[in-house]
Protein backbone atom coordinates (compact mmCIF):
# COMPACT_ATOMS: atom_id res chain seq x y z
CA UNK A 1 0.00 0.00 0.00
CA UNK A 2 1.38 3.33 -0.87
CA UNK A 3 2.71 5.74 2.19
CA UNK A 4 1.34 8.83 0.93
CA UNK A 5 -2.89 9.39 -0.12
CA UNK A 6 -3.50 12.34 -2.59
CA UNK A 7 -7.37 13.28 -1.93
CA UNK A 8 -9.44 15.05 -4.15
CA UNK A 9 -12.10 16.90 -3.05
CA UNK A 10 -15.42 18.75 -4.33
CA UNK A 11 -18.70 18.75 -6.21
CA UNK A 12 -17.64 18.92 -10.51
CA UNK A 13 -21.41 20.12 -10.74
CA UNK A 14 -20.67 23.27 -8.81
CA UNK A 15 -18.13 25.30 -11.16
CA UNK A 16 -14.71 26.20 -9.26
CA UNK A 17 -15.86 24.02 -6.14
CA UNK A 18 -14.77 20.68 -7.77
CA UNK A 19 -11.35 21.83 -8.80
CA UNK A 20 -10.04 19.25 -5.90
CA UNK A 21 -11.35 16.30 -8.38
CA UNK A 22 -10.35 17.73 -11.83
CA UNK A 23 -6.84 18.29 -10.00
CA UNK A 24 -6.32 14.78 -8.66
CA UNK A 25 -7.88 13.03 -12.04
CA UNK A 26 -5.03 14.88 -14.33
CA UNK A 27 -2.56 14.63 -11.80
CA UNK A 28 -3.17 10.11 -12.25
CA UNK A 29 -3.53 11.04 -16.05
CA UNK A 30 -0.38 13.59 -16.44
CA UNK A 31 1.85 12.45 -13.82
CA UNK A 32 3.44 8.79 -13.15
CA UNK A 33 2.01 7.86 -9.55
CA UNK A 34 3.39 5.19 -8.97
CA UNK A 35 4.19 5.06 -5.10
CA UNK A 36 1.15 7.40 -4.10
CA UNK A 37 -2.48 6.74 -4.21
CA UNK A 38 -4.68 9.22 -5.58
CA UNK A 39 -8.64 9.79 -4.73
CA UNK A 40 -11.31 11.87 -6.31
CA UNK A 41 -13.73 11.25 -3.56
CA UNK A 42 -16.00 14.19 -4.90
CA UNK A 43 -18.37 15.12 -2.14
CA UNK A 44 -17.74 11.89 -0.12
CA UNK A 45 -16.21 13.64 2.72
CA UNK A 46 -16.73 10.57 5.15
CA UNK A 47 -14.74 8.40 2.53
CA UNK A 48 -11.41 10.51 3.58
CA UNK A 49 -11.36 8.76 6.92
CA UNK A 50 -11.25 5.81 4.97
CA UNK A 51 -8.41 6.53 2.46
CA UNK A 52 -5.66 8.30 5.34
CA UNK A 53 -5.62 4.81 7.09
CA UNK A 54 -2.29 3.40 7.35
CA UNK A 55 -0.70 6.55 5.42
CA UNK A 56 2.53 8.18 6.50
CA UNK A 57 1.51 11.57 4.56
CA UNK A 58 -1.60 13.15 2.84
CA UNK A 59 -2.50 15.81 0.51
CA UNK A 60 -5.94 17.30 0.53
CA UNK A 61 -6.75 19.41 -2.58
CA UNK A 62 -9.81 21.32 -1.95
CA UNK A 63 -11.59 24.36 -2.72
CA UNK A 64 -11.21 26.74 -0.06
CA UNK A 65 -12.74 30.71 1.07
CA UNK A 66 -9.52 32.39 2.11
CA UNK A 67 -10.36 35.74 1.49
CA UNK A 68 -7.37 35.88 -1.09
CA UNK A 69 -7.76 37.03 -4.96
CA UNK A 70 -9.73 34.51 -6.97
CA UNK A 71 -7.65 31.25 -8.60
CA UNK A 72 -4.49 32.11 -5.38
CA UNK A 73 -3.23 28.55 -4.15
CA UNK A 74 -2.28 28.23 -0.72
CA UNK A 75 -0.41 25.30 1.17
CA UNK A 76 -1.31 24.94 4.86
CA UNK A 77 -1.48 22.57 7.90
CA UNK A 78 -4.16 21.97 9.79
CA UNK A 79 -2.39 24.12 12.59
CA UNK A 80 -1.99 27.12 10.12
CA UNK A 81 -6.03 27.59 9.40
CA UNK A 82 -9.39 27.71 11.22
CA UNK A 83 -12.66 26.63 9.90
CA UNK A 84 -15.44 29.37 9.87
CA UNK A 85 -17.63 26.97 8.30
CA UNK A 86 -21.07 27.05 9.35
CA UNK A 87 -22.20 23.61 9.34
CA UNK A 88 -26.06 23.24 9.32
CA UNK A 89 -25.65 19.33 9.14
CA UNK A 90 -28.31 19.58 6.22
CA UNK A 91 -26.46 16.06 4.41
CA UNK A 92 -24.00 14.44 4.21
CA UNK A 93 -22.63 15.77 1.44
CA UNK A 94 -21.85 19.06 3.62
CA UNK A 95 -19.23 18.81 5.84
CA UNK A 96 -15.80 20.54 6.99
CA UNK A 97 -12.73 18.37 5.82
CA UNK A 98 -11.20 20.09 9.45
CA UNK A 99 -13.51 18.00 11.38
CA UNK A 100 -13.34 14.84 9.42
CA UNK A 101 -9.32 15.04 9.18
CA UNK A 102 -10.26 15.67 12.75
CA UNK A 103 -12.67 12.15 12.98
CA UNK A 104 -9.31 10.63 11.14
CA UNK A 105 -7.11 11.79 13.54
CA UNK A 106 -9.16 10.34 16.88
CA UNK A 107 -9.76 6.94 15.70
CA UNK A 108 -6.39 6.27 14.63
CA UNK A 109 -6.83 6.72 10.97
CA UNK A 110 -4.97 10.00 10.75
CA UNK A 111 -1.42 10.10 9.14
CA UNK A 112 1.33 11.70 10.96
CA UNK A 113 1.54 14.82 8.13
CA UNK A 114 -1.18 15.94 6.16
CA UNK A 115 -0.93 19.05 4.18
CA UNK A 116 -3.65 21.06 2.39
CA UNK A 117 -4.06 22.68 -0.66
CA UNK A 118 -6.80 25.13 -0.60
CA UNK A 119 -7.75 27.41 -4.06
CA UNK A 120 -9.40 30.11 -3.56
CA UNK A 121 -12.60 29.92 -6.04
CA UNK A 122 -14.23 32.60 -8.36
CA UNK A 123 -17.66 31.33 -8.82
CA UNK A 124 -19.30 28.42 -6.69
CA UNK A 125 -22.60 28.18 -8.95
CA UNK A 126 -24.39 25.36 -10.93
CA UNK A 127 -22.53 24.30 -13.54
CA UNK A 128 -19.65 22.36 -15.09
CA UNK A 129 -16.20 23.16 -15.75
CA UNK A 130 -13.94 26.02 -13.82
CA UNK A 131 -13.81 29.99 -14.09
CA UNK A 132 -11.02 31.75 -16.16
CA UNK A 133 -8.99 32.40 -12.75
CA UNK A 134 -8.93 28.83 -12.00
CA UNK A 135 -8.17 27.03 -15.75
CA UNK A 136 -5.37 29.69 -16.54
CA UNK A 137 -3.53 28.31 -13.33
CA UNK A 138 -4.47 24.78 -13.82
CA UNK A 139 -0.72 23.44 -14.74
CA UNK A 140 0.88 25.73 -11.99
CA UNK A 141 -1.67 23.82 -9.46
CA UNK A 142 -0.54 20.60 -10.53
CA UNK A 143 3.57 21.24 -10.46
CA UNK A 144 2.95 22.27 -6.91
CA UNK A 145 1.24 19.25 -6.05
CA UNK A 146 3.46 16.98 -7.96
CA UNK A 147 6.32 18.68 -5.98
CA UNK A 148 4.56 17.90 -2.71
CA UNK A 149 4.28 14.23 -3.18
CA UNK A 150 7.38 14.14 -5.70
CA UNK A 151 5.77 13.19 -8.65
CA UNK A 152 7.54 13.32 -12.00
CA UNK A 153 5.50 13.91 -15.32
CA UNK A 154 5.00 10.87 -17.77
CA UNK A 155 7.08 10.56 -20.60
CA UNK A 156 5.60 11.29 -23.73
CA UNK A 157 3.29 8.55 -25.11
CA UNK A 158 2.67 7.53 -21.33
CA UNK A 159 -0.76 9.57 -21.02
CA UNK B 1 -52.88 25.68 25.24
CA UNK B 2 -50.03 26.49 23.26
CA UNK B 3 -49.17 28.52 19.98
CA UNK B 4 -46.93 26.83 18.05
CA UNK B 5 -45.28 27.66 15.06
CA UNK B 6 -42.72 24.59 13.98
CA UNK B 7 -41.33 25.65 10.42
CA UNK B 8 -38.06 23.61 9.64
CA UNK B 9 -36.64 24.73 6.35
CA UNK B 10 -34.80 21.53 5.15
CA UNK B 11 -34.32 19.08 7.58
CA UNK B 12 -30.97 18.54 8.31
CA UNK B 13 -29.29 14.64 7.99
CA UNK B 14 -31.14 13.66 5.43
CA UNK B 15 -30.34 13.67 1.69
CA UNK B 16 -31.83 16.31 -0.06
CA UNK B 17 -34.55 18.77 1.00
CA UNK B 18 -37.60 18.44 2.74
CA UNK B 19 -39.43 20.86 4.68
CA UNK B 20 -41.53 20.70 8.28
CA UNK B 21 -44.28 22.98 8.76
CA UNK B 22 -47.02 22.33 12.12
CA UNK B 23 -49.41 25.82 13.50
CA UNK B 24 -51.62 25.42 16.07
CA UNK B 25 -52.90 28.25 17.87
CA UNK B 26 -54.55 28.05 21.34
CA UNK B 27 -53.93 24.31 21.21
CA UNK B 28 -55.79 23.57 17.70
CA UNK B 29 -54.07 22.09 15.20
CA UNK B 30 -54.39 24.47 11.88
CA UNK B 31 -51.21 22.93 9.52
CA UNK B 32 -49.16 19.93 9.56
CA UNK B 33 -47.45 19.29 6.47
CA UNK B 34 -44.47 17.67 5.20
CA UNK B 35 -43.26 19.29 1.55
CA UNK B 36 -40.74 18.32 -0.49
CA UNK B 37 -39.40 21.63 -2.69
CA UNK B 38 -36.87 19.95 -4.71
CA UNK B 39 -36.25 20.80 -8.33
CA UNK B 40 -37.34 17.84 -10.51
CA UNK B 41 -33.93 15.57 -12.14
CA UNK B 42 -35.39 15.01 -15.68
CA UNK B 43 -33.53 10.93 -16.05
CA UNK B 44 -36.23 9.76 -17.23
CA UNK B 45 -36.06 12.04 -20.52
CA UNK B 46 -32.43 11.94 -19.84
CA UNK B 47 -31.99 8.32 -20.64
CA UNK B 48 -34.41 8.66 -23.96
CA UNK B 49 -32.24 8.02 -27.44
CA UNK B 50 -29.44 6.74 -25.42
CA UNK B 51 -28.28 2.84 -26.20
CA UNK B 52 -29.40 -0.38 -24.07
CA UNK B 53 -26.24 -0.59 -22.71
CA UNK B 54 -25.58 2.70 -21.08
CA UNK B 55 -28.60 3.06 -19.10
CA UNK B 56 -27.41 1.89 -15.78
CA UNK B 57 -24.50 4.05 -15.81
CA UNK B 58 -26.68 7.26 -16.74
CA UNK B 59 -29.17 6.37 -13.68
CA UNK B 60 -26.61 5.20 -11.28
CA UNK B 61 -26.13 8.99 -11.24
CA UNK B 62 -29.30 9.35 -9.63
CA UNK B 63 -28.21 8.62 -6.51
CA UNK B 64 -24.56 8.33 -4.70
CA UNK B 65 -25.25 6.27 -1.54
CA UNK B 66 -27.84 4.19 -3.81
CA UNK B 67 -26.16 4.02 -7.10
CA UNK B 68 -25.48 0.26 -7.16
CA UNK B 69 -28.71 -0.13 -6.58
CA UNK B 70 -30.20 2.09 -9.57
CA UNK B 71 -27.65 0.47 -11.68
CA UNK B 72 -29.23 -2.75 -10.60
CA UNK B 73 -32.49 -1.97 -11.13
CA UNK B 74 -31.66 -0.58 -14.46
CA UNK B 75 -29.90 -3.48 -15.44
CA UNK B 76 -32.36 -5.56 -14.51
CA UNK B 77 -35.10 -3.49 -16.73
CA UNK B 78 -33.09 -3.74 -19.50
CA UNK B 79 -32.16 -7.19 -19.88
CA UNK B 80 -36.05 -8.00 -19.63
CA UNK B 81 -36.60 -5.97 -22.40
CA UNK B 82 -33.86 -7.11 -24.54
CA UNK B 83 -34.76 -10.98 -23.11
CA UNK B 84 -31.18 -11.77 -21.91
CA UNK B 85 -30.92 -13.72 -18.83
CA UNK B 86 -27.70 -13.99 -16.90
CA UNK B 87 -25.86 -16.96 -15.40
CA UNK B 88 -25.91 -18.49 -11.63
CA UNK B 89 -22.85 -16.79 -11.52
CA UNK B 90 -23.66 -13.31 -12.25
CA UNK B 91 -26.78 -13.29 -9.99
CA UNK B 92 -25.11 -14.31 -7.02
CA UNK B 93 -22.19 -11.55 -7.80
CA UNK B 94 -24.64 -8.58 -8.52
CA UNK B 95 -26.65 -9.62 -4.92
CA UNK B 96 -23.21 -9.58 -3.14
CA UNK B 97 -22.74 -6.35 -4.60
CA UNK B 98 -25.66 -4.68 -4.24
CA UNK B 99 -25.60 -5.97 -0.07
CA UNK B 100 -22.59 -4.24 -0.05
CA UNK B 101 -24.50 -1.36 -0.90
CA UNK B 102 -26.86 -2.29 1.70
CA UNK B 103 -24.32 -2.33 4.47
CA UNK B 104 -22.96 1.16 3.43
CA UNK B 105 -26.33 2.87 3.07
CA UNK B 106 -27.61 1.20 6.36
CA UNK B 107 -24.92 2.28 8.55
CA UNK B 108 -24.29 5.71 7.25
CA UNK B 109 -27.75 6.17 8.36
CA UNK B 110 -27.92 4.80 11.52
CA UNK B 111 -24.33 5.61 12.44
CA UNK B 112 -24.23 8.57 11.07
CA UNK B 113 -27.31 10.30 10.76
CA UNK B 114 -30.01 8.42 13.68
CA UNK B 115 -26.97 7.92 16.17
CA UNK B 116 -26.41 11.45 16.54
CA UNK B 117 -30.12 11.81 17.92
CA UNK B 118 -30.08 9.29 20.54
CA UNK B 119 -26.97 10.70 22.05
CA UNK B 120 -28.03 13.98 21.99
CA UNK B 121 -25.53 15.51 19.50
CA UNK B 122 -25.83 17.40 16.05
CA UNK B 123 -23.65 15.23 14.16
CA UNK B 124 -21.30 12.36 14.34
CA UNK B 125 -18.50 14.35 14.94
CA UNK B 126 -18.94 15.36 18.12
CA UNK B 127 -19.83 11.56 19.02
CA UNK B 128 -15.59 11.01 18.52
CA UNK B 129 -14.55 12.39 21.71
CA UNK B 130 -18.06 11.05 23.31
CA UNK B 131 -18.54 7.79 21.90
CA UNK B 132 -14.88 6.75 20.18
CA UNK B 133 -15.35 2.86 20.34
CA UNK B 134 -19.13 3.81 18.22
CA UNK B 135 -17.71 5.64 15.66
CA UNK B 136 -15.07 3.18 15.32
CA UNK B 137 -17.17 0.39 15.07
CA UNK B 138 -19.66 2.59 11.86
CA UNK B 139 -16.57 3.82 10.49
CA UNK B 140 -15.07 0.21 9.84
CA UNK B 141 -18.40 -1.15 8.61
CA UNK B 142 -19.05 1.84 6.10
CA UNK B 143 -15.55 0.79 5.08
CA UNK B 144 -16.24 -2.87 4.60
CA UNK B 145 -19.45 -2.19 2.52
CA UNK B 146 -17.26 0.22 0.75
CA UNK B 147 -15.09 -2.04 -0.42
CA UNK B 148 -17.38 -4.68 -1.12
CA UNK B 149 -18.90 -2.13 -3.66
CA UNK B 150 -15.42 -1.39 -5.47
CA UNK B 151 -14.37 -5.18 -5.57
CA UNK B 152 -17.72 -6.32 -7.86
CA UNK B 153 -18.95 -2.99 -9.17
CA UNK B 154 -15.09 -1.32 -9.87
CA UNK B 155 -15.61 1.82 -7.71
CA UNK B 156 -16.76 2.85 -4.29
CA UNK B 157 -19.95 4.59 -5.68
CA UNK B 158 -21.61 4.24 -9.39
CA UNK B 159 -20.58 0.35 -10.36
CA UNK B 160 -18.47 0.14 -13.69
CA UNK B 161 -18.61 -2.99 -13.91
CA UNK B 162 -22.46 -3.63 -14.24
CA UNK B 163 -22.97 -4.58 -18.17
CA UNK B 164 -25.82 -6.17 -19.66
CA UNK B 165 -25.91 -9.67 -19.58
CA UNK B 166 -23.14 -9.90 -16.68
CA UNK B 167 -19.95 -7.99 -15.81
CA UNK B 168 -17.39 -6.62 -17.57
CA UNK B 169 -14.66 -7.66 -15.28
CA UNK B 170 -15.15 -10.31 -12.65
CA UNK B 171 -13.07 -10.62 -9.12
CA UNK B 172 -10.80 -13.22 -8.22
CA UNK B 173 -10.97 -16.42 -5.96
CA UNK B 174 -8.35 -14.74 -3.88
CA UNK B 175 -10.38 -11.28 -3.66
CA UNK B 176 -13.50 -13.41 -2.88
CA UNK B 177 -12.30 -15.06 -0.18
CA UNK B 178 -10.07 -11.82 1.07
CA UNK B 179 -13.48 -9.98 1.37
CA UNK B 180 -15.22 -13.26 2.64
CA UNK B 181 -12.59 -13.35 5.62
CA UNK B 182 -13.73 -8.83 5.66
CA UNK B 183 -17.54 -9.71 6.04
CA UNK B 184 -17.09 -12.28 8.85
CA UNK B 185 -15.22 -9.69 10.93
CA UNK B 186 -18.23 -7.38 10.19
CA UNK B 187 -20.25 -9.77 11.50
CA UNK B 188 -18.75 -9.20 15.01
CA UNK B 189 -19.03 -5.46 14.78
CA UNK B 190 -22.52 -5.71 13.89
CA UNK B 191 -23.10 -7.52 16.85
CA UNK B 192 -21.39 -4.19 19.01
CA UNK B 193 -23.36 -1.61 16.93
CA UNK B 194 -26.24 -3.82 17.70
CA UNK B 195 -25.68 -3.73 21.12
CA UNK B 196 -24.87 -0.19 21.06
CA UNK B 197 -28.18 0.78 19.24
CA UNK B 198 -30.00 -1.75 22.13
CA UNK B 199 -28.83 0.61 24.53
CA UNK B 200 -30.36 3.50 23.24
CA UNK B 201 -33.22 2.12 22.06
CA UNK B 202 -35.42 3.47 25.21
CA UNK B 203 -34.86 6.74 22.98
CA UNK B 204 -36.66 6.13 20.31
CA UNK B 205 -40.11 7.28 20.44
CA UNK B 206 -43.08 5.12 21.19
CA UNK B 207 -45.33 6.33 18.59
CA UNK B 208 -47.68 3.65 16.38
CA UNK B 209 -49.60 3.77 12.96
CA UNK B 210 -51.18 0.94 11.66
CA UNK B 211 -49.62 1.03 7.66
CA UNK B 212 -49.45 -0.86 5.11
CA UNK B 213 -45.86 -1.84 4.18
CA UNK B 214 -44.70 -3.05 1.11
CA UNK B 215 -41.96 -4.88 -0.46
CA UNK B 216 -40.71 -7.39 -2.52
CA UNK B 217 -41.50 -10.88 -1.83
CA UNK B 218 -40.00 -14.49 -3.19
CA UNK B 219 -39.98 -18.16 -1.78
CA UNK B 220 -37.31 -19.38 0.82
CA UNK B 221 -35.28 -15.67 0.95
CA UNK B 222 -34.93 -12.18 2.77
CA UNK B 223 -35.26 -10.40 -0.39
CA UNK B 224 -33.68 -7.39 -1.76
CA UNK B 225 -33.30 -8.49 -5.17
CA UNK B 226 -35.83 -10.68 -6.86
CA UNK B 227 -39.63 -11.90 -6.34
CA UNK B 228 -43.04 -9.93 -7.30
CA UNK B 229 -44.60 -7.32 -4.77
CA UNK B 230 -46.06 -7.54 -1.34
CA UNK B 231 -48.58 -5.43 0.57
CA UNK B 232 -48.96 -6.62 4.81
CA UNK B 233 -52.77 -5.54 3.45
CA UNK B 234 -53.17 -8.58 0.89
CA UNK B 235 -52.37 -12.07 0.65
CA UNK B 236 -51.76 -12.27 -3.11
CA UNK B 237 -48.47 -10.37 -4.17
CA UNK B 238 -48.34 -8.21 -7.87
CA UNK B 239 -45.86 -8.52 -10.68
CA UNK B 240 -43.38 -6.15 -10.98
CA UNK B 241 -44.24 -5.36 -14.18
CA UNK B 242 -47.85 -4.03 -12.50
CA UNK B 243 -45.82 -1.49 -10.30
CA UNK B 244 -47.66 1.29 -11.96
CA UNK B 245 -50.82 0.24 -10.86
CA UNK B 246 -49.41 -0.47 -7.24
CA UNK B 247 -47.84 2.80 -6.66
CA UNK B 248 -50.82 4.85 -8.19
CA UNK B 249 -47.73 7.84 -8.23
CA UNK B 250 -50.28 11.30 -7.56
CA UNK B 251 -49.74 14.98 -7.49
CA UNK B 252 -49.35 16.49 -4.32
CA UNK B 253 -50.09 20.55 -3.86
CA UNK B 254 -47.50 20.56 -1.32
CA UNK B 255 -44.88 18.48 -2.98
CA UNK B 256 -42.45 18.46 -6.08
CA UNK B 257 -42.02 14.85 -5.85
CA UNK B 258 -44.88 12.64 -6.74
CA UNK B 259 -46.69 11.07 -3.98
CA UNK B 260 -47.91 6.99 -3.96
CA UNK B 261 -50.64 5.14 -2.54
CA UNK B 262 -52.49 1.05 -2.99
CA UNK B 263 -54.76 0.17 -0.31
CA UNK B 264 -54.68 2.67 1.80
CA UNK B 265 -54.00 6.50 1.30
CA UNK B 266 -50.65 5.90 1.82
CA UNK B 267 -48.22 2.58 2.00
CA UNK B 268 -44.42 2.58 3.52
CA UNK B 269 -41.57 1.08 1.80
CA UNK B 270 -37.92 0.28 3.48
CA UNK B 271 -36.29 -1.67 6.16
CA UNK B 272 -38.83 -2.00 8.35
CA UNK B 273 -41.87 -2.78 5.64
CA UNK B 274 -39.08 -5.64 4.10
CA UNK B 275 -39.40 -6.88 7.48
CA UNK B 276 -42.68 -6.78 8.31
CA UNK B 277 -43.39 -8.74 5.20
CA UNK B 278 -40.58 -11.43 4.92
CA UNK B 279 -38.90 -11.75 8.92
CA UNK B 280 -39.74 -15.67 8.93
CA UNK B 281 -37.06 -15.43 6.26
CA UNK B 282 -34.08 -13.96 8.14
CA UNK B 283 -30.77 -15.90 8.58
CA UNK B 284 -30.38 -17.09 11.95
CA UNK B 285 -27.35 -14.47 12.50
CA UNK B 286 -29.91 -11.97 11.69
CA UNK B 287 -32.91 -13.50 13.40
CA UNK B 288 -30.12 -13.05 16.43
CA UNK B 289 -29.88 -9.78 16.51
CA UNK B 290 -33.77 -8.66 15.77
CA UNK B 291 -34.45 -10.96 19.02
CA UNK B 292 -31.51 -8.63 20.93
CA UNK B 293 -34.21 -5.56 20.41
CA UNK B 294 -37.24 -7.72 20.75
CA UNK B 295 -38.62 -6.82 17.29
CA UNK B 296 -41.62 -8.51 16.43
CA UNK B 297 -43.57 -9.15 13.00
CA UNK B 298 -45.94 -6.72 12.34
CA UNK B 299 -44.10 -3.55 14.42
CA UNK B 300 -45.68 -0.29 13.24
CA UNK B 301 -43.70 2.08 14.65
CA UNK B 302 -41.92 4.11 11.85
CA UNK B 303 -38.88 5.14 14.37
CA UNK B 304 -38.39 0.92 14.26
CA UNK B 305 -37.04 1.22 10.90
CA UNK B 306 -33.37 2.42 12.14
CA UNK B 307 -33.48 -0.62 14.30
CA UNK B 308 -34.76 -3.18 11.01
CA UNK B 309 -32.20 -2.00 9.15
CA UNK B 310 -29.44 -2.86 11.96
CA UNK B 311 -31.06 -6.28 11.55
CA UNK B 312 -30.74 -6.34 8.03
CA UNK B 313 -26.94 -5.10 8.27
CA UNK B 314 -26.66 -8.66 9.85
CA UNK B 315 -29.01 -10.21 7.05
CA UNK B 316 -27.00 -9.27 4.51
CA UNK B 317 -23.67 -10.14 5.73
CA UNK B 318 -24.30 -13.54 6.24
CA UNK B 319 -26.04 -13.90 3.13
CA UNK B 320 -23.13 -12.52 1.46
CA UNK B 321 -20.85 -15.13 3.18
CA UNK B 322 -22.90 -17.88 1.73
CA UNK B 323 -23.34 -16.64 -1.68
CA UNK B 324 -19.26 -16.33 -2.15
CA UNK B 325 -18.75 -19.70 -0.54
CA UNK B 326 -21.44 -20.53 -3.60
CA UNK B 327 -19.39 -19.17 -6.22
CA UNK B 328 -16.43 -20.19 -4.65
CA UNK B 329 -17.10 -23.96 -4.67
CA UNK B 330 -18.24 -23.70 -8.44
CA UNK B 331 -15.05 -21.69 -9.12
CA UNK B 332 -15.11 -17.76 -10.75
CA UNK B 333 -15.75 -18.70 -14.25
CA UNK B 334 -14.66 -16.40 -16.97
CA UNK B 335 -17.96 -15.19 -18.63
CA UNK B 336 -18.60 -12.50 -21.47
CA UNK B 337 -21.80 -10.36 -20.83
CA UNK B 338 -23.70 -11.18 -24.22
CA UNK B 339 -26.32 -8.65 -25.00
CA UNK B 340 -28.07 -7.68 -28.60
CA UNK B 341 -30.56 -4.57 -28.94
CA UNK B 342 -34.07 -6.22 -29.43
CA UNK B 343 -37.30 -3.94 -29.33
CA UNK B 344 -38.88 -3.92 -26.09
CA UNK B 345 -39.89 -3.33 -23.04
CA UNK B 346 -38.88 -4.06 -19.58
CA UNK B 347 -39.09 -3.96 -15.82
CA UNK B 348 -36.55 -3.74 -12.90
CA UNK B 349 -37.15 -4.22 -9.01
CA UNK B 350 -35.03 -4.22 -6.48
CA UNK B 351 -35.07 -3.22 -2.75
CA UNK B 352 -33.22 -0.10 -2.53
CA UNK B 353 -31.60 0.62 1.06
CA UNK B 354 -34.85 2.97 1.78
CA UNK B 355 -37.17 0.72 -0.01
CA UNK B 356 -38.66 -1.20 -3.23
CA UNK B 357 -37.69 0.67 -6.10
CA UNK B 358 -38.94 0.09 -10.19
CA UNK B 359 -37.58 0.80 -13.65
CA UNK B 360 -39.28 0.57 -16.56
CA UNK B 361 -37.72 1.28 -20.19
CA UNK B 362 -38.61 0.73 -23.88
CA UNK B 363 -36.04 -0.05 -26.81
CA UNK B 364 -36.70 0.28 -30.39
CA UNK B 365 -34.70 -2.06 -32.50
CA UNK B 366 -31.71 -0.46 -32.35
CA UNK B 367 -31.79 -0.57 -28.78
CA UNK B 368 -32.14 3.17 -27.86
CA UNK B 369 -34.45 3.87 -25.44
CA UNK B 370 -37.72 5.47 -26.04
CA UNK B 371 -39.05 5.80 -22.57
CA UNK B 372 -38.18 5.34 -19.47
CA UNK B 373 -40.30 5.44 -15.78
CA UNK B 374 -38.50 5.10 -12.51
CA UNK B 375 -40.82 5.20 -9.38
CA UNK B 376 -38.45 5.72 -6.12
CA UNK B 377 -38.56 4.28 -2.26
CA UNK B 378 -38.80 7.74 -0.91
CA UNK B 379 -41.16 9.10 -3.45
CA UNK B 380 -43.42 6.29 -1.95
CA UNK B 381 -42.68 7.26 1.72
CA UNK B 382 -43.52 10.86 1.01
CA UNK B 383 -47.17 10.22 1.88
CA UNK B 384 -46.74 8.40 4.64
CA UNK B 385 -44.61 10.45 6.25
CA UNK B 386 -47.63 13.47 5.84
CA UNK B 387 -50.19 10.91 7.23
CA UNK B 388 -47.92 9.98 10.43
CA UNK B 389 -47.27 13.81 10.93
CA UNK B 390 -51.32 13.95 11.09
CA UNK B 391 -51.29 10.85 13.50
CA UNK B 392 -48.48 12.44 15.30
CA UNK B 393 -48.54 15.99 15.95
CA UNK B 394 -52.16 15.52 18.42
CA UNK B 395 -49.97 12.82 20.87
CA UNK B 396 -47.35 15.87 20.77
CA UNK B 397 -49.04 18.86 20.56
CA UNK B 398 -48.63 19.84 24.43
CA UNK B 399 -45.45 19.26 24.35
CA UNK B 400 -42.34 22.31 24.07
CA UNK B 401 -42.12 23.72 20.46
CA UNK B 402 -38.43 22.37 20.12
CA UNK B 403 -39.61 19.23 21.14
CA UNK B 404 -42.23 18.69 18.59
CA UNK B 405 -39.76 20.10 16.01
CA UNK B 406 -37.07 16.99 17.13
CA UNK B 407 -39.55 14.03 17.07
CA UNK B 408 -40.76 15.58 13.61
CA UNK B 409 -37.27 15.54 12.36
CA UNK B 410 -36.58 11.78 13.80
CA UNK B 411 -39.14 10.90 12.21
CA UNK B 412 -38.54 12.40 9.04
CA UNK B 413 -35.27 10.91 9.48
CA UNK B 414 -36.37 7.38 10.74
CA UNK B 415 -37.59 7.14 6.73
CA UNK B 416 -33.90 7.76 5.52
CA UNK B 417 -35.32 9.67 2.67
CA UNK B 418 -32.54 10.47 -0.14
CA UNK B 419 -34.10 13.13 -1.93
CA UNK B 420 -30.21 15.26 -3.79
CA UNK B 421 -27.18 16.74 -3.44
CA UNK B 422 -24.58 19.78 -2.91
CA UNK B 423 -21.63 21.51 -2.04
CA UNK B 424 -19.26 21.30 0.88
CA UNK B 425 -16.35 23.73 -0.03
CA UNK B 426 -13.97 25.35 3.03
CA UNK B 427 -14.30 28.21 4.36
CA UNK B 428 -10.85 29.50 6.70
CA UNK B 429 -8.98 31.51 7.77
CA UNK B 430 -5.25 32.31 8.59
CA UNK B 431 -4.08 31.52 12.34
Amino acid sequence: MAEIAVVGLGNPLAGDEGIGGRLAEELERRYDCSGVEVYDLGTSLFNVVHVLENKAKAVIIDCALMGEKPGTIIKFTRDEARSKKVLRHMSLHEGDVFEIVNVAGRVGSGPPEIVFFGIEPERIELGRGLSASLECRFDEYLKEIASETGLVKKVAGDA
Amino acid sequence: MPNIDVSVHHVTRVEGHGTIRVRASDGKIERVEWRVPEAPRFFEAMVRGRSYEDIQTIVSRICGICSVTHSLAAIKAVEDAIGVTVSKQTDALRIVLHYAEQIESHVLHVGYLVAPDLLGQKSVVPLVASHPDVVKTVIALHKLGNAGMELIGGRMTHPVTVKPGGFAKLPTEAQLKAYKKDLENGMKLVGILADVVVSLADKLPDFNRDTEYVALKTDGTYTFYHGDIASTDVKETTDVHKFESVANEYVSAQSTAKWCKWHRDSYAVGALARYNINADLLLPEAKAVAAKFGLQKGACNPYLNSVAQVVEIAQVIAHSIRLIDGVLTDGVTPETPKAAPREGEGVGSVEAPRGILFHRYAFDGKGMCTSANICIPTGQNHGNIQKDFESLVPKIIDKPQDEIRLLMEMLVRAYDPCISCSTHYLDVEFV
